[in-house]
């Protein structure tokens, strides 16, 4: 009886069936990091080629879709380290101002009277279409804000690493992690509340 | 108690919902009570909470058959050439 549980658990999907089975899943993981269809689909290439190297690796504790997905994360914050590296990240005289700031200096915030939301997010997290508009929000924020933003609070790198990856100060990060708050609190509200004249 | 930049500094360097559960009580309570940094670092819970619950969220929707983006088709044929060469080395 263990033998079959033990069975059951370690049964594996073979390589040869993994994109038919987890290549679309997967695809639209890598896309809405990257962005890009064409690094998403070379991201999903090299996943499943590392996969295949590191199968004897797998434990079967985890369900192979999760465990391949596992590998896909650092593939991708491999990629946009590899992107964010050839580009130089521009500070702009507001940015500068913004980091010169009383407020920033002595609170580390940017004001002390943002701008409030227009509706109560919360309501919505029961509802997928709402993690849609979401998605697209993110995809659709400005370089290098959307890399900052999905390093640091998607992917969970820390500060030091992204700083180091886009050579900018902590100060800077702070500056576009704003930007991007900002900018997906005003995408989001504008194309949520207009959900249905689209 | 934390002043308003530890505060902001904790924020900008670690996702709340990862926080300790005394560090994320003393945090929420200087927030409501500053009227300095109160609303903007509210903000920012808020957005890490959105951040959070969207990673929860995720599978589902990059699971959901009615996603209208798919991998094209030569692609994934290509990828499978790859696999079968890896397969076979």
């Amino acid at each position: 009886m263990m033998s079959d549980v033990e069975k059951e658990s370690t049964a594996i999907t073979p390589p040869s069936e993994w994109v038919d089975k987890y290549g679309d899943y997967l695809y639209r993981f890598a896309l809405s990091r990257l962005k890009n269809p064409e690094l998403a689909a070379d991201c999903l290439q090299d996943t499943f080629l590392a996969g295949i190297k590191a199968l004897d690796n797998f434990d079967g504790r985890l369900d192979i879709k999760f465990w391949l997905r596992g590998i896909m994360r650092n593939k991708i914050v491999d990629q946009i380290r590899k992107s964010v590296r050839c580009k130089i990240v521009d500070i702009d005289k507001e940015d500068e101002g913004l980091m010169e700031s009383f407020w920033f200096k002595y609170s580390g915030i940017a004001t002390t009277n943002p701008t409030p939301w227009e509706f109560n997010p919360r309501k919505y997290y029961d509802n997928q279409e709402f993690w849609i508009v979401f998605k697209e929000c993110v995809e659709n924020l400005n370089e290098p804000l959307r890399e900052a933003f999905t390093l640091k609070m998607l992917e969970d790198q820390t500060t030091e690493e992204i700083c180091k990856e886009m050579n900018i100060s902590t100060n800077y990060l702070w500056v576009l992690l704003h930007r991007a708050r900002e900018q997906l609190k005003l995408s989001l509200t504008e194309k949520w509340l207009n959900r249905d004249s689209n | 108690m934390f002043t308003c930049k530890q505060v902001s500094k904790t924020l900008n360097n670690q996702q709340f919902n990862a926080l300790p559960i005394w560090k994320r009580f003393v945090i929420k309570l200087h927030v409501k009570l500053c009227v300095f940094c109160g609303k903007y670092n509210k903000q920012v819970i808020d957005n890490h909470d959105l951040c959070h619950q969207y990673i929860r969220n995720e599978d589902a929707l990059n699971e959901a058959s009615s996603c209208k983006c798919f991998l094209d088709e030569s692609k994934k044929a290509t990828i499978r050439e790859k696999i079968s060469e890896s397969l076979n080395t």
